[in-house]
């Protein structure tokens, strides 16, 4: 009876790791999410580093639990691997993320051309818990480390004659198997307008779960905007253009009346096929609501002012 | 004998028109295993990385499955019999030789229905929470949960039908309302095609399946494939 009952308790006290890594979410949280309300309407006023230090997570992000890492590596929509999610984590062995060379150019007065591994060594790692929702109406709670887009663009000094960014993957259909077979303008290609990328919340991640990013998560960087359906944060990037037209990107070419330019997530604009107003969760059997922008409508909904999202989907 | 072998696989495959009633409770436990398994994962937490998705896929694949097992029964039945005479088995050679195959079907049937059913309430609990304005919202913007509904009904209806008193009054219309099943087949492969990613590769296999039977009576129908006088697939064909 004793053994028991000293077992059970054992089995119930949480590990330091996990006790501590909440105990720095919290911290986190609160720090960012409380400061985040106030310096809302200040961000065109600040510099880059000034509004992303404000707008590391939007507090409600604390009513919802993470997700648990092995569900987000083991459950991959990369259709350079495969369409079935449940393999692309043995797929993705084969891609060579090193050397990796980046370029960073177009409508700028200081292009960047330089490998992954000297990027990192110049930006400061911060970590951002995420919501991320799939347009296939799943979602993900995600801690990504990395740096703010922005961070990165101000680097390259655009030009006034810049307004959209165009970010492009990769194309090795010898290592990255359905390439090959799959119907699709390689490499995937993605677009944002200037102010949607330089938009504190948009993220460059590098790592997720205080781990480098897994090959099938995107591995070595990619895009986070958490509230764009996940299409849009595109994975293994390697060029980023600054352009004076929208890219007309990827999905669509593949699908134009499926999948918008902007991808915002929005429960009240469906999807030719299904609604969007409800998802679930990475390792949950009942689905939720879909909230506005994925919940972050506090922080993005200016962009889009006057604009009919049900056109601009 | 070079189909000595065969010979032998026939009379297994005879065994249950000597002992229907265990036969019966032996497919009525087999036909329970996907349920069992489903159960067993569910409560041990083993359902993958979504396991609502994983849910829904177990439980519409098994209603289609149970769906083509029902479709195959008259083939096969017309099979064996052309298989036996061709081999001059001792038996098997008279259609009603394999007549249990077709007190089989109606279970498999009602399985069918039983998974659609369970496809349909974890679509109601697990996506929609029985929220009705939401149920409403998505049968607006899903085409594939209008063919949904239609497809249940029919196997509702035909569900019913299929008890004894009720089909002995229905006499000849009976057969007729009981063709439905071919809609039911083709819909639920158009359901599937909408839901599931279309590149996936189990929509194939189901209609190529599915065409085969399909294509197999029509054949027949026509006289290109051999017609026996009097198989109608019903228990009472003389032949």
């Amino acid at each position: 009876m004793k053994d028991l009952a000293g077992k059970a308790l054992i089995d119930e006290i949480t590990p330091l790791r996990i006790f501590q890594k909440r105990r720095q979410f919290l911290i986190q949280a609160i720090k960012l999410g409380l400061i985040s309300s106030a310096a809302c309407h200040a961000h065109t006023l600040l510099s880059c580093e000034q509004r992303s230090s404000s707008t590391g997570i939007s507090s409600d992000a604390l009513t919802d639990s993470m997700t648990e890492e092995k569900k987000v590596t083991h459950y991959n929509n990369y259709y350079e691997f495969s369409t079935n999610k449940e393999v692309v984590h043995i797929l993705a062995r084969e891609l060579k993320t090193s050397p990796w060379p980046l370029s960073i150019g177009g409508e700028v007065d200081k292009p960047l051309q330089l490998d992954f591994k000297d990027l990192i060594k110049t930006l400061p790692l911060e970590t951002r818990i995420y919501r991320f929702r799939c347009v296939e109406g799943w979602s993900m709670v995600v801690p990504w480390q990395g740096f703010p887009l922005c961070a990165l663009l101000e680097k390259v000094k655009p030009k006034s004659t810049a307004r959209f960014v165009k970010f492009q993957s990769i194309y090795r259909p010898d290592e990255m198997i359905n390439q090959r077979s799959y119907n699709f303008p390689w490499p995937y290609t993605e677009g944002l307008r200037l102010d949607e990328a330089m938009h504190p919340l948009a993220f460059i991640a590098t790592g997720m779960y205080g781990k480098p990013l897994p090959k099938q998560n995107g591995s070595p960087l990619r895009i986070i905007l958490p509230w764009k359906y996940g299409f849009k944060s595109i994975k293994a990037v390697q060029t980023i253009q600054l352009e004076q037209q929208a890219t007309e990107t990827g999905w669509m070419q593949s699908a134009p009346g499926e999948y918008g330019f902007y991808a915002n997530v929005n429960p009240e604009v469906s999807h030719p096929r299904w609604s969007q107003r409800r998802e679930v969760r990475l390792g949950q059997i009942r689905k939720q609501r879909t909230l506005m922008f994925n919940g972050y409508a506090d922080q993005v909904e200016q962009l889009y002012a006057g604009m009919d999202l049900k056109i601009h989907f | 004998m070079p189909y000595k072998i065969l010979h032998h696989i026939l009379h297994i495959f005879s065994w249950p028109q000597r002992h229907l009633k265990p036969f019966k409770v032996l497919l009525f436990s087999a036909c329970l295993l996907p349920l069992l398994s489903l159960s067993i994962a569910y409560f041990q937490q083993t359902l993958g990385s979504n396991p609502f998705s994983s849910f829904m896929q177990h439980t519409g694949l098994w209603s289609l499955n149970f769906l083509l097992m029902t479709l195959a029964i008259t083939p096969l039945r017309r099979w064996l019999c052309k298989l036996s005479r061709h081999i001059h088995s001792i038996y098997g050679k008279r259609l009603a030789d394999w007549n249990y195959l077709i007190r089989c079907r109606r279970m498999l049937g009602l399985w069918t229905f039983f998974y659609a059913s369970l496809h349909f309430l974890a679509y109601l609990y697990f996506e929609m929470d029985f929220i009705w304005q939401e149920v409403l919202f998505d049968i607006k913007a899903r085409p594939a949960i209008d063919i949904a509904l239609i497809n249940l009904l029919i196997l509702l209806l035909l569900s019913v039908t299929s008890i004894n008193h009720i089909r002995r009054k229905m006499g000849k219309y009976w057969r007729r309302l009981h063709r439905l099943i071919y809609l039911s087949f083709l819909l639920s492969l158009l359901h599937m095609l909408m839901v599931v990613k279309a590149t996936q590769g189990y929509f194939y296999l189901y209609a190529l399946i599915g065409s085969i039977l399909l294509l197999e009576r029509v054949l027949v129908h026509f006289g290109i494939l051999h017609h026996q006088k009097g198989d109608t697939g019903m228990e009472n064909d003389r032949s």
